[in-house]
Order: C-alpha cells, then sequence, then structure tokens
C-alpha cells in the first residue's frame, strides 16, 4: 500500500497540474435553448448551425440515456458547463503568442517538442477552443488543409464542413450524439487532395482544465483518392471531484483507396465521462486503421465504427483498454459491411486490475449486398486480481452465406507458471507482471509511433506499481 | 496419337489473389500408362502446375491450354475433372471433420459412377485395400484425416487412389515427410496401381526412393515455373548426385 | 398478446435487436398435450400442481408466466438410482396451444437419461414445454430433445435447473424441422465442480427461425460449462444464438468454453450470434470461437477433386455436422432414430 502511494503522486504530476483561469468566459451550468444560442452566437455560427444546434438539443431532450452501458447516474448536465473559452482567445501559430500559462501546460505535456521532431502539424484545444493551430510548410505546400472547425467554417471550406458535419454521425443517433450537436466547439479539420501522401503524422491535443466543464471537439477529416494520412489524437485533463464530460464526435471520411490510420491515447482524468463517439466511411479499396488505448476515465463509452461503404474496403481495429480503480471503461467497435469483398479485423485487448470494470462490446453486421467479404475478430481480457470485472459481449449479424466470419474470445489471469519462470531469472513479481501486461497490450503498442509506445508502457508501469502485495 | 492422355501446352497461371504468375509457359505431354516424374528446386511451381491441372480455384490460368483425354479442360471445374479421371495426391491433405474416410470413398465412386454401390461389396473392398496399405481397419470410420498422422494421410490418399482407379494421377510430394516403412507402403500401393488400373502416374518428388520399382518414362526439371529439361529415367540419378546447378542458368 | 422472451443478462445496442426477443401473436396456453411414456423401474413419477424446483429458466419469467397460466399439471419424475434404461417421453403436439410441465430430479450419486421426442400431428400450431431440473451430488442427468415438428409449427422449449456439488447436467438437442423455435436453457452451476455439457444441432429451412438463449451462471468452484452449436441454414432461414457463461466472484478454478460453428447454404440467410462472456472473477478462463460461413475453399478443393459435385458436398456436410453431434447420443437407439429422420 506504500508504495501504492507513492506511485500515485507520479501519477499526478505526469497530468495533473492545473491553474485556476479566473477571467475565462464560461456559460452558465446546464442546458437551455438559451445557452445553445449564446454560444452559437459567440462562436459567429453561421444562421444553418445554429438552426443545427437547436434541433440537436430537441433530440437531446427526447432521446433516453442508454438502458446497457455503464452507469452514468453521477453525471447531471445540470451541472456541466458545455463551453469555456480562455479570456480574449485567439487562435496562434506560434507557441510564444500563447498565453503563458497555457502555453506551460502544452510544454509538459511535450507537445511543442513533439511537433518539432515528429510531426507534421499540430492542433491544440485548451478547455473549449482552439489556442494553436499549425502545419509544416512543406506539407501545407502539398495542399494539405489542417485548421480548427470553426475557421474552415468561415473560410473556403466552409461547403465541404456543410456537406459533411455530422453526416456520419447524426444526432439522432444517440443521446450523446445529439448533445455534440448542440453544443460542439473546437476540433480540428483536416483534407488530403487526392495522391498525397502525408509522412509524417499530424496531432491534434485536448485538454480540458476547467472544473465541471464538458469538452465537445468535433475532428472531421476527408482524405480524398489514393491519399494517406496518420493522424494523432491525445486528451488529459487534472482531476476534479466534480464531474467533467467529454463528449466529442470525430467523422472519417476515407476516399477511394485512400488509408487513414487514427490512433488515440486516451488518459482522462478519473472524475470523466467520457462519451466519445467515432466513425469512418470507408470507400472502394480505401482503408481505416484505429489504433486505440483507453486508459483514463471514469466511465467510457467508445465504439469507433467503420462503415465499409465501398467495394474491397477495409478496417483493422487495433485496441487496448486498461481499467483500474473507480473506472468502468465500455470500448469496443461497430463496423458495418455494406459492399462486396470488404475485410475487417479486429484485435482488442483489455485489462482489469483495483476494482476496475472493462467491458469489450463490438457489433460486425455483413450485409446482404456484401458478398465476399470476411471478419475476423480476437478479443483477450486479463484479470489482474480478484476484485475486478471484465465482461465480453460481442454481437454478429451475418446476411449474406458468402461471408467468411470467424471470432475468438479469451479470458483468463496472468499464468503463475509465466510469473515463476519470469521471476526464476530474477525479475520481482511486480516487474514480472508488469512486463506480461505490456506483452499483453503489445497489439497497440506495436502499432504506435515510439514516442506513444513509449508514453503507453509508462503508463502501463505505473498502472501496474503497487497492484500486488 | 491415340493413347495420348494429357496434352499442356505454354500454361501460364498465377496466384488468383495476388495476380503473381508462378507458371511461364508449362509444355507438357503424358501417355496413357506412362509414369513421368517432375523434379525441381523448392518454390519452382512444382505442387501450383499439380493443382493447376486439377482446377484449383486459388490459381487462375491466364494462358496456354490443358487437353486431358482429348478435352479442353482449362475451364472445368474440379469434380468434373476428378470425373474424367484424373486424381491428385494432395501435398497436405485437407481435414474434414463429421465426414468418415469410408463414407466418403463411397459418396465419391458414387458420384463418378453414378450407382449406388452396395454397403458390403464396398466394405469388402475397402478392407482389402486397406490391408495391402498396412492400415487399421478402424480408420475407415475416423473423420477424414482429422487427427491422423502424416503418413496416415498419405496413405489415405493412396488409399482413395486405388478405390477410385483414375486414369491418370499426380502424386504431389507423396513420399514426403515419411519413415522408411511409410514410404515403402505408399510404394507398393502405387506398384498396385500400375499393376491393377495401369493408368499413367505424374509424379512430383524430392527424391528417388518413392521411385525404385516403378518405371519411369520421362523426367522433366521445373525451375522458375518453365521446365528447363526433358530426359529419361537416368535424369533422376544425375539430379541427385550434382543438383539442379547446372539448370539454373 | 407479445411476449418477450430470451433475454441476455449483460445487454447490448438495442439497434441490434438481439437483446431479447419479442414474439408476436402468442396464443394463450390451454390444457396439456400427449404425451406417452413407461417408467423405468427406478423412477418414481408423481403430479404436482406447481413446480417444485425453485430456478431461473433460459427463456425468462414471462415465459413461465404464460405456461402458469395454463396451469397444467406438473409431471416430475424422480430417481434415486443410477438408472440405465432411458425414460423416453413421447410428445405429440395437436397444435391447439398446448403446454407440458415436468420436472426431473436426480437425488444424490444417481444418474438418469431422459430422451423426449418431440412430434406433431398437424402441420400448424403451438406447443411450449418447461422442463425444470435438479441434480444432487455426484450426480448426473443426460436429457435428449429432438425436434421434428410440422412445417408451420411454432415451439417453446424452456429449461432451467439447478446443480449440487459435481452434479452434471448433459443437454442434447436436435432441432430438425419446425417453423419458429424458441429455445433457452438456465443452469445455475452454484456447487462445487458442478458441470453444464451442452451439444446443439439444427437445420433450418424454408423461412424457419430458432432464437436461443444459454446461460450458464457459475459461481460453485471448479464448474465447468461447454456449450457447443452447430448448424446449417438454408433458404431464407434464420437463426439467433445468444450464450452467456457468467462467471461470478468466487467461482474460482471455472473453465468455461463456447463454440459455435454455422453452415451457410443460401444467399437469403441471416445468422445472428452474440457470445457473452461475463468475469467477476480473476481464477477462470473463459473461451468463445465462433465459424461462420460456407465451406472452406481448401476443402471444397480437395472433395471437388474426389469428384463430388459442390451441391452433393453440401449435402454431406450439412447432414455431418447434425450427425456428428447425434454420434454423441450414447444411446443406440436413439442415434438411429436421429438417422432416419435425416433420410427422410
Amino acid at each position: 500500500m506504500k508504495e501504492k502511494t507513492r506511485v500515485e503522486d507520479i501519477d499526478r504530476s505526469l497530468y495533473d497540474f492545473r491553474f485556476e483561469e479566473k477571467d475565462a468566459f464560461k456559460v452558465e451550468e446546464g442546458l437551455t435553448p438559451d445557452i445553445v444560442r449564446q454560444i452559437s452566437k459567440e462562436k459567429n455560427d453561421p444562421e444553418w448551425m445554429t438552426e443545427f444546434r437547436l434541433k440537436s438539443l430537441e433530440k437531446y431532450n427526447e432521446i433516453p440515456v442508454p438502458d446497457w452501458g455503464p452507469s452514468i447516474e453521477g453525471l447531471d448536465m445540470n451541472n456541466i458547463v458545455t463551453y469555456v473559452r480562455p479570456k480574449d482567445n485567439k487562435m496562434v501559430k506560434d507557441w510564444e503568442e500563447v498565453p503563458t500559462d497555457i502555453r506551460d501546460t502544452f510544454q509538459k505535456l511535450g507537445i511543442p517538442q513533439a511537433e518539432r521532431e515528429s510531426l507534421a502539424g499540430v492542433g491544440a484545444q485548451f478547455d473549449s477552443e482552439l489556442v494553436y493551430h499549425n502545419v509544416k510548410d512543406e506539407v501545407a505546400a502539398q495542399g494539405v488543409i489542417y485548421t480548427d472547425l470553426e475557421s474552415a467554417l468561415h473560410g473556403e471550406y466552409a461547403d465541404m464542413i456543410k456537406e459533411h458535419f455530422m453526416k456520419l454521425v447524426p444526432p439522432t443517433d444517440h443521446k450523446f450524439a445529439a448533445l455534440h450537436g448542440a453544443v460542439w466547439s473546437g476540433g480540428s479539420f483536416v483534407y488530403v487532395p487526392p495522391g498525397v501522401s502525408v509522412e509524417i503524422p499530424l496531432q491534434s491535443y485536448f485538454r480540458l482544465n476547467a472544473p465541471g466543464a464538458g469538452q465537445f471537439e468535433h475532428t472531421l477529416i476527408i482524405v480524398d483518392e489514393g491519399a494517406y494520412l496518420h493522424f494523432i489524437e491525445g486528451c488529459s485533463a487534472p482531476k476534479y471531484n466534480v464531474a467533467n464530460l467529454h463528449a466529442g464526435c470525430v467523422e472519417l471520411f476515407v476516399g477511394k483507396n485512400a488509408t487513414l490510420r487514427y490512433s488515440t491515447i486516451e488518459n482522462w482524468s478519473k472524475n470523466m465521462y467520457n462519451l466519445n463517439t467515432k466513425r469512418a466511411r470507408v470507400e472502394e479499396g480505401g482503408k481505416v486503421e484505429w489504433i486505440s488505448g483507453s486508459f483514463g476515465s471514469h466511465v467510457s463509452y467508445l465504439y469507433p465504427m467503420s462503415v465499409l461503404q465501398g467495394e474491397g474496403a477495409r478496417c483493422e481495429f487495433t485496441s487496448v483498454t486498461f481499467a483500474g480503480h473507480g473506472q468502468n471503461l465500455d470500448t469496443g467497435t461497430k463496423v458495418v459491411h455494406n459492399a462486396p469483398n470488404t475485410s475487417s479485423y479486429i484485435n482488442t485487448r483489455s485489462i482489469s486490475k483495483d476494482g476496475g470494470i472493462s467491458t469489450f462490446r463490438s457489433a460486425v453486421v455483413v450485409n446482404k449486398n456484401a458478398k465476399g467479404s470476411k471478419s475476423a475478430a480476437s478479443c483477450e481480457s486479463l484479470m489482474v486480481d480478484n476484485i475486478s470485472r471484465s465482461d465480453t459481449i460481442p454481437a454478429m449479424d451475418i446476411r449474406t452465406d458468402d461471408a467468411d466470419i470467424g471470432h475468438e474470445a479469451k479470458i483468463g489471469r496472468i499464468s503463475d507458471e509465466t510469473v515463476f519462470y519470469l521471476m526464476s531469472r530474477g525479475m520481482s513479481e511486480e516487474d514480472a507482471r508488469a512486463l506480461i501486461v505490456r506483452g499483453f497490450a503489445d497489439n497497440v503498442g506495436k502499432e504506435l509511433p515510439l514516442e506513444y509506445a513509449v508514453e503507453m508502457n509508462n503508463l502501463i508501469g505505473l498502472e501496474m506499481k503497487g497492484s500486488i502485495g | 496419337m491415340s493413347d495420348k492422355l494429357l496434352e499442356v501446352k505454354g500454361l501460364t497461371a498465377c496466384v488468383d489473389e495476388e495476380e503473381k504468375e508462378i507458371l511461364h509457359g508449362v509444355d507438357l505431354t503424358i501417355n496413357a500408362g506412362e509414369t513421368h516424374v517432375i523434379m525441381g528446386p523448392n518454390g519452382a511451381g512444382k505442387s501450383t502446375l499439380g493443382s493447376t491441372l486439377m482446377g484449383d480455384p486459388r490459381y487462375k490460368i491466364t494462358g496456354g491450354s490443358i487437353e486431358f483425354q482429348g478435352e479442353d479442360i482449362t475451364k472445368l471445374s474440379t469434380d468434373k475433372i476428378a470425373k474424367m479421371g484424373m486424381f491428385l495426391s494432395f501435398q497436405n491433405p485437407i481435414e474434414v471433420p463429421g465426414i468418415t474416410l469410408a463414407n466418403f470413398i463411397k459418396t465419391a465412386i458414387e458420384n463418378k459412377t453414378g450407382e449406388r454401390l452396395r454397403f458390403w461389396d464396398f466394405k469388402k473392398q475397402l478392407s482389402e485395400t486397406m490391408k495391402i496399405l498396412n492400415m487399421d481397419e478402424s480408420y475407415a470410420d475416423r473423420d477424414l484425416n482429422v487427427g491422423f498422422s502424416g503418413g496416415e494421410k498419405k496413405k489415405a490418399e493412396i488409399l482413395q487412389l486405388l478405390m477410385l482407379k483414375p486414369s491418370f494421377a499426380i502424386l504431389d510430394e507423396t513420399d514426403s515427410g515419411l519413415d522408411v516403412d511409410a514410404v515403402r507402403t505408399v510404394s507398393q500401393g502405387i506398384e498396385e496401381y500400375k499393376k491393377t488400373v495401369g493408368g499413367a502416374l505424374m509424379i512430383i518428388t524430392h527424391s528417388t526412393r518413392i521411385l525404385e520399382a516403378l518405371d519411369v518414362d520421362a523426367t522433366h526439371v521445373l525451375v522458375d515455373g518453365k521446365i528447363v529439361a526433358n530426359g529419361d529415367a537416368s535424369y533422376i540419378d544425375e539430379i541427385n548426385e550434382n543438383g539442379f546447378e547446372k539448370f539454373l542458368k | 398478446m407479445d411476449v418477450k422472451v430470451n433475454q441476455i443478462p449483460a445487454l447490448t445496442w438495442n439497434w441490434l435487436r438481439m437483446n431479447e426477443l419479442t414474439v408476436k401473436e402468442v396464443k394463450a396456453l390451454q390444457g396439456e398435450s400427449s404425451v406417452s411414456y413407461s417408467t423405468p423401474a427406478g423412477i418414481v413419477e408423481k403430479s404436482n400442481q406447481d413446480f417444485t424446483i425453485d430456478t431461473k429458466t433460459g427463456m425468462g419469467e414471462n415465459m413461465e408466466k404464460l405456461l402458469k397460466e395454463s396451469a397444467v399439471l406438473v409431471h416430475s419424475f424422480e430417481t434415486s438410482d443410477k438408472v440405465q434404461e432411458v425414460l423416453k417421453l413421447d410428445y405429440k403436439f395437436d397444435g391447439n396451444a398446448t403446454a407440458n410441465a415436468v420436472e426431473l430430479k436426480v437425488a444424490d450419486n444417481a444418474e438418469m437419461t431422459v430422451f423426449m421426442d418431440f412430434r406433431s400431428e398437424e402441420e400448424a400450431g403451438d406447443a411450449a414445454i418447461e422442463t425444470r431440473y435438479e441434480i444432487g451430488e455426484n450426480a448426473h442427468l443426460t436429457l435428449i430433445q429432438v425436434q421434428y415438428l410440422g412445417d408451420k409449427f411454432r415451439f417453446y422449449n424452456n429449461i432451467g435447473g439447478e446443480h449440487a456439488e459435481n452434479g452434471k447436467f448433459t443437454l442434447i438437442q436436435l432441432v430438425l424441422k419446425g417453423d419458429q423455435s424458441y429455445y433457452g436453457n438456465y443452469s445455475g452451476l452454484h456447487a462445487k465442480k458442478s458441470e453444464l455439457e451442452t451439444k446443439i444441432a439444427y437445420m433450418l429451412k424454408d423461412e424457419n427461425f430458432l432464437d436461443m438463449n444459454y446461460d450458464a451462471d457459475h459461481t460453485g468452484k471448479k464448474s465447468l460449462c461447454d456449450i457447443q452449436v452447430s448448424g446449417v441454414l438454408r433458404n431464407q432461414s434464420r437463426k439467433l444464438f445468444r450464450g452467456t457463461i457468467d462467471f461470478h466472484r468466487g467461482c474460482a478454478g471455472a473453465v468455461g468454453a463456447e463454440m459455435e460453428d454455422v453452415l451457410l447454404m443460401d444467399e437469403s440467410v441471416r445468422n445472428q450470434t452474440i457470445p457473452i462472456i461475463l468475469c467477476d472473477e480473476e481464477d477462470v478462463s473463459g473461451t468463445h470461437g465462433a465459424s461462420i460461413g460456407r465451406l472452406d475453399e481448401g476443402m471444397m478443393f480437395y472433395m471437388q477433386s474426389r469428384g463430388i459435385k459442390e451441391e452433393a458436398i453440401y449435402e454431406m456436410m450439412a447432414k455431418a455436422k447434425i450427425e456428428a453431434i447425434a454420434n454423441q447420443i450414447p444411446q443406440e437407439e436413439i442415434r438411429e432414430e436421429v438417422r432416419q429422420l435425416l433420410e427422410k
């Protein structure tokens, strides 16, 4: 137990720093048409967007809370501030121009350094608005657009935004999609022109600083025919005693023969309700690759969905979920095969420890026209102790005979033999267990760029420290 | 000309999914009752040739022709080719859970002849043939190839050869991975086939053990998807001594 | 009247419509259908107004209520011996929304095998049966059910029971004919080393629909379950399999496995599967595997290379799937009966 205390201290120092922004602009707590109108006015929305927000709010009030996932009783929308903007906020292209406190935050998170060393562009959001957005000149010269969604909504891509915004995830999809439609703010827009391959990743980082606030960023990515993009999404928040809410939305349009890799290491603080929606639509011969690590949040509902719309479209979903004390992480994926010869490959790992609950949930639907389609899924769960919980709820709905569907699930614990073997080579039990868990999560680790893989391994190491004895 | 059984001309084929060409124009003629040996280094396309002749859907014929018994079979489905009298002994026989070896052979014979076999006649014939191959009779009631050892799988292939009595059999590495006793048994089975059925053989092999008791009519060397040399039985010894070096340009 | 049955213990997305089944236009059940049997020595038969075994069932409370309202007598078969002779119950459903209620009790160290043969007199109609069981220490109950009903028949088959230490339940079900079939089983594996072994085979055609809900509820240490489901879908038929292995805290050393294998024969079939593993205990091992599709291409080529036509191969494999399960029935006379039904 002594060890545990020490470790939590380290954990704090990594992500759990904050400052009080006295002068930030906030809307009132709760959710009313007036608040939505106010946000819309603050953001200088075009008229269609204001209407869109208000209609979404109506939907939000109509749609019931899900009756199937983890409880979200601790989340009271009347206490959530849906819009918080740093004082005199403007988005800049130079870190030097970012207000000192905010710049320090991102520096501690290592964002400017990562940008210099290994990224093609960075967007940084603080609470509800972007504070920084920049893309390397050579990438911009290829015609790649990477900007915040608000600018895009008013600039030359306005029509493209209107055509795609919440078309893949309509506000009617579920309660929190409707909420997102009503109060969304911030997020990034990426457009990669036909044939352009962006060799190094773009990254958007979302930081929620204000207590009791919600973050509702919208990420819209269009990868045109034959193009390639790797997009990384990062997020974190300091821990508060009140509930925070994240209800972001990610819409990915993957064109003919294009490839989009979307990587996320999610490490929200453990007072966060992470009710996030991510969806990709993949055209003929295109491919979406989801790499997803879920470590943070109090409650998560996260199921990136792939709609394989064109012939030969593919998706790969690789994820790891680590649920520790006080966490109920409900994660998984949905795949809809909507065209011939489409294929999906799902590989997930979940780890439960210290009373944490992890649920793997999936749906694979193969429609009648999706002849010659293949789907293979493998999900494994690891129970690290006997006070935690791990559930596996996969569903398959196959509507053609010409499909090849395989599914495997396994649940178990760390084998004593393996621990013994490692200990016989001089490793402590703790290190042996951490090593095994790291290896177990390596399906995601080996898909991530090195520095993120290192970050993930650190997270696992921290979570595993003090987990025995 | 009347005894020409198989004539392959300029056959090119690729793996269906990858569109990668493996056979680059194979020419081969085999007359009724003859025994031909195909040799070649690993990856030369020997197994592909055997499977392609049998109409394996994994390979796409992109050019050339295959005539079997005077009929173009390039577009025929595998079962029709089999019914015409061609047989392929698989290098890796497939496991078919739920269907017993006996049931499978019976169904195959009935499909070929279009007549229902009298159970006892079949049973008797099967048990006699299994004796030749030193096969334990219990294998008849086991699921086809499921849990069979490598040797038993190959014996089960030869058992099918003897029961189905094809006019042309392709033996794909039937002797590979077998111990001396198993090779002897399999060889006996092949001799039995020659003696009782008198069909033609195309033997894909690495070794000579299986060939010792057979009169080989011709040897073909397949390198990189092409037959680069044709010779008589003496070729086999030569290759065994010197390897394929001289054929690799 | 619409009735909700076969709800899974942990719900998922409603849009999948797989959480439960709503049976439409359910007829009120009335009166018992005829059943003929002779009771082997060592088995005691009783009739009761109500079930004496308190257990959950696979199809759930709504189904239990529906059956209870029919007010039919509960036929109880009990033994405290190792009875070798099979208790054969021949049901002949007349289709008038009949109900049957059965209790099977196997005392400590006893054994009993029950064969329920479900047939119908008419092409169309409704029938329901609820079977509850209670298995004593070191006891073994084998229940074999074969369904061969009219092509327009609707059938509710609900099972549930409890195990004592080292008590084993073997359930073999063959669904060969009938239009709408609703199946459920709940096994309370609450005692040490209690065991469930389930083998199901089905063959659906036309617009047949088979809806299943199987729940293995593990609280007993070292409890075991093995659920194998194997089937063939033809024409426009549809099946939905829900299988749950529920490991509760305390069931240390428990092992659970589910295996599903579906052969799809025609373009318009629909196959739904939701295999759930819930786990609240560290020291367990749970596995699930599913293989759904047409025949493997390599296997198809191998069999075709012996001169067998594609259609014939499918016919052979379809039959083989059912036979593979039927062959695990220990009694030769029952196997023979199934074989004859398959030849029909």
